[in-house]
């Protein structure tokens, strides 16, 4: 199964755990990335999240897809991401992945979590403590046209 | 269009913002709005200089935006696309998930 949830609740890592635990399965790997609390030497003081959200689905769908072709022995995939406000500290995603042995599911999940923030269209906003600079919105390096990833791929 | 030939052809379609895109024109959607299309088809950058037009707030940021198309990026703007009435076009900022 594939438990894919995009929630506006904050993310418990236990449940998400539970949700791909199995019982021909001897691992469960889990990537839980959380929101921090500086940037560039201003002090993040909340971030908000949004998505596109049936296509956010769509492609978090399609990285299941890829992943099961990568790693057939995959029993269960769950990735849930927040939407709205995050508090610094809280979880922004979760992915597990149960396994039979944990070498697919360890990297099954590293890949994930980097396909996730390739391609699923989801953006974040920084807001900034008081006389740093109001807000942001942020781009992952990953996502190819985003000004970084321009700027490291301009020969 | 067995003769090969093209004409004019007005398409409506929904537009959705998201991010800064959606801060800059003030608004998270607009239905019916509509493109010329040559026989229905027409490459992502017309699609964004039309929207552009309509919206000039988003010219700042015209180069680090792609589209998707019915929930497809759509990340080669020079590519044609097939577009009827009612396909969905979202302005796509880049992305920040995790």
């Amino acid at each position: 199964m594939n438990y894919l949830k995009l929630t506006f609740d904050k993310l418990e890592v236990g449940e998400i755990n539970d949700l791909v635990a199995h019982e021909s399965c001897g691992a469960i790997s889990l990537f839980v990335g959380t929101t921090r609390d500086n940037f560039d030497g201003k002090t993040v003081v909340l971030l908000e999240y949004e998505a596109y959200e049936a296509m956010a689905l769509k492609t978090m769908n399609q990285i299941c897809e890829e992943l099961r072709a990568r790693w057939p022995d995959i029993k269960h995939i769950g990735i849930h991401h927040r939407l709205g406000t995050v508090p610094v500290k809280e979880a922004s995603v979760v992915i597990a992945v149960s396994s039979p042995h944990r070498k697919s599911s360890l990297e099954a999940v590293h890949f994930a979590i980097d396909e996730l923030k390739k391609s699923v269209p989801v953006w974040k906003k920084e807001q900034y403590a008081e006389g740093e600079g109001c807000s942001e919105w942020k781009e992952n390096k990953e996502c190819s046209w985003s000004k970084s990833h321009r700027d490291n791929h301009i020969l | 269009m067995s003769q090969g030939h093209r004409s004019e052809e007005v398409v409506r379609v929904n537009l959705l913002f998201f991010a800064k895109s959606r801060e800059l024109v003030g608004t998270s959607s607009l239905d019916n709005f509509p493109l010329a299309t040559s026989g229905g088809h027409l490459s992502g950058s017309a699609v964004l200089g039309t929207i552009c037009e309509r919206f000039p707030e988003l010219v700042a940021i015209r180069d680090s935006v792609i589209i998707a198309h019915n929930e497809q990026y759509c990340e080669d703007l020079t590519e044609p696309i097939s577009l009827a009435d009612g396909d969905e076009i979202a302005v796509i900022p880049p992305i920040a998930g995790g």
